[in-house]
């Protein structure tokens, strides 16, 4: 009874409960793994980041929950009833048993497909198109895939040389038979109705063969944008530095213009009165604007700590904000 | 906003649809005719709603130009979108060597960039260093 309560409230829970396995993924299974991968890294001699999985774990230890699950053997498997492959690749058209108008494009991989595919395609090709041996009309009769290319020497591997300088011929033309297509059938339909069935069908492979050769062109546009990406990353890189360069630029010019970039950091630094004169003269050689008061230097050296410690009279206080307010004016006008 | 290819693809589909549209249109409101001079129209059933639904001559006319003329403009679009592909004058071959290139260029400009950040950042600490400087005294 216990038990079956249970089960309700874990059907009725709003989320389902964690996998069985959360509970191997302890500490110690956790350095266990570490120490199996790593070792793995060592002897297969590549980066520990990069092992993605360990072979030949234990199989009665949890370890194994602690990998993602090895690829499947054939490259296949289920997905919610659909079969899924390990690659991606566009289906060709004469398997898909649509007629292809029009030369394949160049480079295009139109390797055989597996039987399996292969009999399905065929078998549904001899329900929905019953007429595929007459082809649909166009209005360039040159349209065969007779010549117009060079066949395609280079592998699928290999970077073909071919350009696509006749996908734009071949898209228009099948744009235009289109057109063409939808009048025929208009005219047919107003005569007998019954035939239109097979215009309809010429239009479904036009618009086929049209997805299609986008879809074959799509790897040249993939490049194409990464290409484009690459170059406006380039010239952000390039503005990047020549702004940064440009404001350091103006920074140090502004630091020469105050004289006190030759300074070493340690004289500043020093609490002593000589490296406290030395700064001070050099701000003031550095800029005219520091000679009001030459007088003052070494009340200004000696105060100096006088308004670090707190203790200065009003009157050096005073002065010393009077002459910071005058060095951000020399900074203001450097930078305007 | 989808790349170029995509936006074809979608055009082609609406073409598709315009094609489905503009049958159903003409489908739909035609008149009808009779084959000969004793054929009569049959009048169309109370509880049924009637097939076609016809319309005068000239709305007739004016939808039809106004489907077709969308027709047309589609199909412009569609050639338009063709024309503007990109980069079809380049090979395979042609773009690997440029995404090369670029991405040699890329690595100088990086390291160019990385160098000035770091200029900077000197250039930086120095004129704190100074502006700190010229506070104190």
């Amino acid at each position: 009874m216990a038990d079956s309560e249970e089960d309700n409230s874990a059907l009725a829970s709003f989320f389902p409960d964690p996998p069985l396995f959360w509970k191997a993924f302890t500490p110690s299974n956790l350095q266990a793994f570490a120490d199996l991968k790593r070792q793995h890294a060592s002897q297969q001699g590549v980066p520990v980041q990069d092992v993605v999985r360990v072979p030949h774990l234990p199989a009665d230890s949890d370890l194994i929950y602690l990998q993602p699950p090895a690829e499947p053997e054939d490259g296949t498997w289920r997905l919610y009833g659909q079969p899924e492959s390990l690659q991606e690749s566009l289906q060709p058209l004469e398997s898909a048993g649509i007629e292809r108008l029009g030369p394949p494009l160049p480079g295009s991989v139109t390797g055989p497909t597996t039987s399996d595919s292969q009999t399905t395609a065929n078998g549904s090709q001899s329900t929905t198109q019953p007429a595929t041996d007459t082809p649909a009309t166009s209005i360039f009769p040159s349209q065969q895939p007779a010549s117009q290319l060079p066949p395609s020497t280079t592998g699928p591997g290999a970077p073909s040389q071919h350009t696509h300088d006749t996908l734009h011929l071949h898209l228009k033309r099948l744009s235009k038979s289109l057109l063409l297509n939808y009048l025929e059938l208009l005219g047919i339909m107003s005569v007998d109705p019954a035939a239109g069935s097979q215009k309809a069908s010429d239009l479904r492979t036009l618009f086929l063969n049209f997805h299609h050769v986008l879809n074959e062109y799509r790897p040249h546009q993939a490049r194409e944008q990464l290409i484009q990406l690459m170059q406006e990353r380039l010239d952000q890189t390039r503005a990047e530095t020549a702004a940064n360069r440009a404001v350091a630029e103006k920074a140090r010019r502004v630091l020469e213009g105050l004289g006190s970039v030759d300074i070493p950091v340690s004289a500043l630094d020093t609490t002593g009165g000589t490296g406290g004169v030395g700064g001070a003269g050099m701000v003031m050689e550095g800029d005219g604007g520091y000679a009001y008061a030459p007088g003052r230097r070494g009340t200004v050296v000696g105060d100096r700590r006088v308004g670090v410690d707190g203790d200065g009279g009003v009157d050096e206080e005073g002065t010393y904000w009077e002459r910071e307010g005058m060095g951000w004016g020399v900074l203001d006008a450097e930078f305007a | 906003m989808s790349d170029r290819l995509s936006q074809l693809q979608e055009a082609v589909d609406q073409l598709m649809e315009q094609f489905i549209a503009t049958y159903f249109y003409i489908d739909r409101h035609h008149d009808l005719k009779t084959f000969g001079p004793k054929d009569t129209i049959a009048p169309s059933k109370a509880d049924q709603p009637p097939e076609v639904d016809t319309l005068p001559p000239d709305v007739f006319q004016a939808g039809q130009l106004e489907l077709a003329r969308d027709l047309i403009t589609r199909e412009q679009q569609i050639e338009y979108l063709i024309s503007s592909l990109p980069g079809l004058d380049n090979s395979e071959h042609d773009q690997m060597q440029s995404i090369k290139e670029l991405e040699e260029e890329l690595t100088v400009a990086e390291k160019q960039r990385q160098e000035a950040v770091k200029e900077k950042d000197e250039v930086l600490v120095k004129l704190d260093q100074t502006l700190r400087s010229i506070r104190r005294y």
